[in-house]
């Protein structure tokens, strides 16, 4: 067996559990919800971890079929706030359990971008997945049309990206064990944004904090 | 069908973990679906299907063993066991969408990777089914080939809902296409292509110019295609028929194994390659992309005793070219356990058990010799019996048998009764003529064709004694091909010409040419053959 069908198998299983996981938490948090909410959300933070394994899987898959040259992206053009509400609606428990805010506002362009829309989806929910752990109360999504690119910037009101971090999209090339994030997650957006080209401009992602240092901006640029 | 009378909605869930099922299913009541089934493989899937009428299918693609979703997918659109309007969703256990891209004529109408919640379930089955709603009226109008009505149609979709707009335009691009308004559909391209290169629209301005006859422009616009957009496999089609045209035939099998690497799923795409390795006389690729198709076609509809068949036949043929005696004996071994896995899978069918019959004697080191007589004389009487129901590869393979076993008249006569029975099946009556005029694997028949073709120089040079001999090793090779044969007795009469008559060699034309007296009429050798028939015969007064 080589080696990638060895992984896409082991990651159908390991998903399968999750999947299993996941209902038989949310089974049990709706169960408890009313009586011990401090339990409930012990189990919607394990869930989100649940949602991070997920991520892992995807992000350990999709770079090994890059470097086989076999990551196969199918554009087309959606509407981009779709791609935005599916995103935010893998997340929808968690976010209204810790009572996060979400809004999307769209600006000036007629709400159509081309792109791999299951690819920027799954950029988008890994964004939300980190900024959940990250955030005081909010969650702006912003989608607007800037000089001929789609910008999708995303705000929390949490502490604001620690500088390592802001400096890890600089030299990819280093993924960081020792600090808890590896990094893994943010070079796979990285590596699917840069996937998505219209003539010489290719896509990116930015890190930023606020100025008024109240929170940190994701910004994803497609052109 | 709106998602808010989910009321009166039915699901299918097709997945072949009990935790999985239990868990969609659950949410899918929770959502207001009146009624969910489950599967948990493709059989029991099949059968519910057939069974009642479905609002929305969720499938995942590992099925375990067999069929896989999107292989159900196809045959259920295919077999209209599933509504138009019911909405298809492939479940991916790996997100990939690329797994399965491009692989078939149907697309699901999205996918879901594992594991999603409800929420998103929730969001996703509304725009299924407004999508559906939305695409249906195109849909019915495809179907019914009314391109007319699909170009307005495609056209009131792209004016009233964006979202759906790419799937209009192409609607609306191949509705002229089909209507052959070639301008229109280029106008139309030109202008989006203005807004946004997109892949899609520059394949279509392609095909346009390939239906143009503007090969070589064609043929060079979408090599730079596929550099932007390496994954864009409806651009190698494309670009594999415009090499067809312009007669690149090596080419064309190139590009499209490259599509057949991309999408290893798609059984039209791994066809064509078949049928230009073939004609490539690639037999070595041939038989391993049949052998891909067996495995990919194992228990769906696309699995016939043909498939096996023309298996069978391609490795026969590289055998023969092979050089290889390692190759030659896994082709012996590959040949039994297809043969026994075709009976197995359909023992019962005629075309089965004469096929294999022929297959086995032939593979014997000397078919000619005396034991095989009792066996070739029941296939004989056996076909005839059966001979409306022989299929062509049958029909070919056995024929061919007699000729490898020297049976000429009783070849003949197959021939000549199978001839009658495919007169509307062109590819098998070409065969058919080719196989009586030439019944000798391809290897030989090439081998032949070069010892010809230097007998012919030396014919030109006046060398007809030498040419004689080269023409004489050719017939040893491939004993009835009619130029090969008359050019043998054309060098004799030369040479008689020169040094007198001579009887034993007059006899010696006349039998050979005397192997002749099946060609027809419409042969392009035949008018040739009759006047050297005449000829030889004043001769043979003297």
């Amino acid at each position: 067996m080589d080696i990638q069908t060895l992984m896409a198998s082991t990651v159908h299983d390991v998903k399968n559990s999750l999947g299993f996981i996941e209902s038989q938490l949310t089974t049990v948090v709706r169960r408890i919800d009313g009586q011990d909410p401090a339990s409930a959300e012990e189990l919607r933070r394990i869930q989100l971890e649940c949602a991070r394994i997920n991520n892992g899987m995807v992000h350990m898959l999709g770079l090994y079929r890059m470097q086989a040259g076999q990551f196969v992206p199918d554009f087309d053009e959606v509407l981009v706030t779709d791609v935005v509400e599916y995103a935010l609606s893998r997340h929808t428990p968690v976010l209204n359990a810790l009572g996060i805010e979400v809004t999307v506002t769209e600006e000036g362009f007629d709400g159509l971008w081309y792109m791999d829309s299951n690819l920027v989806e799954g950029i988008l929910s890994n964004v939300v997945t980190n900024s959940i752990r990250y955030t005081h109360s909010k969650l702006h999504f912003l989608v607007r049309e800037v000089d001929g690119w789609l910008n999708i910037s995303i705000q929390d009101d949490g502490e604001g990206f620690p500088d390592k971090m802001i400096h890890m999209l600089d030299q990819p090339e280093t993924l960081c064990f020792h600090s808890g994030a590896t990094g893994l997650g943010l070079y796979f957006c990285q590596q699917i944004a840069q996937m998505h080209t219209n003539g010489e401009r290719k896509g990116y992602v930015q890190l930023s904090n606020r100025e008024d240092s109240k929170g940190a901006i994701f910004d994803l640029w497609l052109p | 069908m709106e998602f808010s009378e989910s009321q009166n909605l039915k699901a299918l869930v097709v997945d072949d973990f009990a935790t999985v099922r239990k868990s969609i299913k659950a949410m899918l009541l929770e959502l207001g679906f009146q009624r969910v089934v489950e599967a948990f493989d493709a059989e029991s899937a099949t059968k519910a299907v057939s069974n009642s009428d479905f609002d929305l299918i969720l499938c995942d693609y590992n099925l375990g063993k067999g069929r896989n979703g999107l292989r159900l997918l196809e045959e259920w659109r295919h077999e209209k066991l599933v509504k138009q309007g019911a909405v298809f969703v492939l479940i991916t256990g790996d997100t990939s969408k690329q797994v399965v891209v491009s692989a078939l004529e149907y697309q699901p109408d999205d996918y879901l990777a594992k594991p999603f919640t409800m929420d998103v379930l929730k969001v996703r089955i509304e725009r299924w089914f407004e999508r559906r709603k939305v695409m249906l009226p195109i849909l019915v109008q495809r179907e019914a080939k009314d391109w007319e009505a699909v170009a307005h149609s495609a056209m009131s979709v792209i004016n009233k809902h964006p979202r759906y707009r790419t799937f209009a335009q192409k609607q609306y691009v191949e509705s002229m296409m089909q209507r052959k308004r070639y301008s229109e559909a280029e106008n139309f391209l030109h202008g989006l292509l203005e807004k946004r290169v997109q892949g899609w629209a520059q394949v279509e301005l392609n095909r346009i110019a390939i239906e143009r006859n503007q090969l070589t422009q064609a043929e060079s616009a979408l090599r730079k295609v596929i550099l932007s957009e390496p994954n864009l496999t409806d651009a190698y089609d494309c670009l594999a028929v415009a090499l067809d045209k312009l007669g690149k035939k090596e080419e064309q099998q190139f590009v499209i194994d490259q599509a057949v690497y991309l999408a290893p799923q798609n059984i039209g795409r791994l066809n064509r390659l078949i049928e230009v390795a073939i004609e490539n006389h690639d037999f070595a690729r041939a038989s391993q992309a049949l052998k891909e198709l067996i495995a990919l076609s194992a228990g769906t509809m696309h699995e016939s005793i043909e498939l096996y068949q023309r298996y069978i036949r391609s490795l026969t043929e590289e055998q023969d070219l092979t050089e290889s005696k390692e190759r030659k004996r896994e082709i012996n071994k590959e040949i039994s356990t297809t043969s026994q896995r075709m009976k197995n899978r359909f023992g019962r069918d005629i075309n089965v058990r004469l096929f294999n019959e022929a297959i086995s004697v032939r593979s014997s080191a000397e078919p000619d010799s005396l034991k095989f007589t009792p066996r070739l004389n029941d296939l004989f009487a056996e076909t005839l019996e059966c001979l409306e129901e022989v299929n062509g590869l049958t029909a070919l393979m056995v024929s061919s048998t007699y000729y490898r076993a020297d049976r000429f008249a009783d070849g003949d006569d197959l021939v000549r009764r199978f001839s009658k029975q495919f007169e509307d099946d062109s590819s098998i009556l070409n065969e058919l003529t080719d196989l009586q005029a030439e019944p000798v694997s391809l290897a030989l028949r090439q081998q032949a064709h070069s010892l010809n073709l230097k007998g012919i120089e030396l014919y030109e040079t006046g060398e007809f004694g030498q040419a004689i001999e080269f023409f004489q090793k050719a017939m040893g090779l491939s004993p009835r091909h009619a130029g090969i044969i008359l050019n043998f007795v054309q060098s004799y009469m030369k040479l008689m010409q020169q040094s007198g008559t001579n009887q034993l060699i007059v006899s010696k034309c006349r039998e050979f040419l005397d192997r002749l007296e099946y060609l027809p009429k419409d042969h392009d050798q035949y008018s040739r053959y009759k006047k050297l028939d005449k000829r030889l015969m004043k001769l043979q007064e003297i």
